[in-house]
């Protein structure tokens, strides 16, 4: 399935936004404003959602009208775009963000059309499968590779530029035992947060 | 801006297929990663076709990037109040997360790649064709839906950093095991070697060059050229700034206003 490539998982799902206003709250206004407000968070609440590369919502107000000689094509509903690259399967990611930001997800989510609530994280997961965009095709260049090992690597990148760059025209005895002391500290460094690098 | 993250840009286009043509757009997509196995590349790269869908998956500046067919039916209806959409086109969506500028990404490729740009949207309606490039960044600029929130784990890396980073890691894992317990002047020999190896995966994470004041940097403490004297930065301190006469445009500005 072009949804799956390597452990990566490509997911997207297109909700629709409720149409018109609540007790006066136009619910396409608040989802932007809503998802504004978030544009302002540091550090970014997705930060707890595990194993997610990257995200992005969109709010879809229509299809892109070209013009003749194509004809117009209007949407009924507004919708909103969930787009997301993350470790693993698809249900156990569902479950990890409903549980990591469950605030946010129903100050997002309840501006659409049908959405359950979080008091059960199964039917939040129906939900959004039933939403779901299957993908044709997938372009992961590092898919083999979760977002841990990738942190990882990053750090250790960061710390050798700096090893060697101190290690230059030092005496081989001197960088031996540096250079095992510097393993050592890779091997003990906890994995850096998400979006800190 | 909510496509940007550090150094990634968010993307994401929809553009209009006639429902017929849908089925030719899915057996090319179902086409690439065959096209870009070993065996075609090594034997039909002659094609032009085949050598096309290789450049496009070869593109460095790409985290992660996908295509998805969104048919006229799909719609979701995820409650009875809510009206079912079913459009007249299908459309073909694409989201990338890559690095640099818009500009830069799509110069990139329609400069580098546009018979593989060409071949994914040219069932697309009104696509001009990936060159030249004045009517086809127009095409884009129009088809393209700006994101509302954009997320990315690492906003400090491009796509080469993290592929660079990786190749890093498992060689230093190796070499790292190998010299265990290899004497100091075996182990200089070898730690000279591996460095000359992986020179090329020294890139640093930080900041989008992009976002960082540089007139700050070359210019500390409010400090301009016209400050610094004729040779601008690099004037001596020891040297006065060269006086030019009011008449040629030095020293203050002659009230012209009368008052």
């Amino acid at each position: 399935m072009a949804n799956i490539d390597g452990q990566s998982y490509a997911f997207a799902a297109l909700t629709p936004i409720l149409t018109g206003s609540t007790q006066g709250v136009i619910h396409v206004a608040e989802l932007r404003s809503v998802l504004a407000r978030l544009n302002a968070e540091s550090p970014s609440p997705i930060t707890k959602v595990p194993g997610t590369h990257f995200l992005r919502w969109n709010i879809i107000d229509t299809m892109p009208q070209l013009g003749f000689p194509t004809r117009e094509d209007p949407l009924k509903s507004k919708y909103l775009l969930l787009e997301t690259d993350f470790d693993g399967d698809r249900d156990a990611w569902i479950d990890g963000f409903a549980t990591a930001v469950p605030d946010l997800i129903t100050a997002i989510y309840r501006h659409c059309a049908g959405f359950p609530g979080l008091n059960d994280p199964a039917t939040f997961r129906q939900y959004l499968v039933a939403a779901q965009l299957d993908t044709t095709l997938d372009f992961a260049p590092y898919s083999t590779q979760s977002l841990d090992r990738v942190l990882r690597a990053l750090e250790t990148q960061r710390r050798f530029v700096v090893f060697a760059r101190q290690a230059q025209g030092r005496p081989d005895a001197e960088v031996r035992v540096a250079f095992s002391q510097f393993v050592e500290q890779l091997r003990d460094m906890p994995t850096p947060p998400p979006g800190t690098l | 801006m909510p496509n940007i993250c550090g150094k990634a840009y968010g993307f994401t286009a929809f553009t209009p297929i006639k429902r017929w043509k849908t089925p030719f757009v899915r057996l090319f997509f179902w086409s690439v990663p065959i096209m870009s196995s070993r065996f075609v590349q090594k034997y039909f790269s002659w094609i032009h076709l085949v050598k096309a869908q290789q450049l496009l998956l070869e593109l460095s500046f790409i985290h992660f990037a996908r295509w998805s067919i969104v048919k006229h039916d799909f719609w979701p209806r995820l409650s009875p109040q809510q009206p079912k959409d079913r459009t007249r086109y299908d459309y073909l969506m694409f989201c990338s997360n890559f690095n640099g500028t818009w500009e830069q990404y799509i110069d990139a490729f329609s400069q580098v790649i546009p018979d593989g740009m060409n071949m994914i949207w040219r069932t697309s309606e009104q696509f001009p064709g990936a060159q030249p490039i004045t009517p086809f960044l127009a095409y884009i600029r129009r088809v393209q839906c700006d994101c509302d929130y954009y997320y990315g784990a690492y906003p400090g890396a491009t796509a080469t950093d993290v592929r660079q980073s990786l190749k890093l890691y498992e060689q230093l894992q190796t070499f790292s095991a190998r010299t265990e317990s290899m004497d100091a002047a075996s182990f200089g020999r070898e730690w000279r070697t591996f460095v000359f190896t992986v020179q090329d995966c020294l890139g640093s994470t930080g900041p989008d060059p992009a976002m960082i004041d540089w007139q700050e940097m070359i210019f500390p403490e409010g400090r301009r050229p016209e400050d610094m004297g004729p040779r601008g930065l690099n004037t001596p301190r020891s040297v006065s700034p060269v006086r030019t006469s009011p008449a040629v445009g030095g020293g203050p500005m002659p009230d012209l206003t009368g008052a």
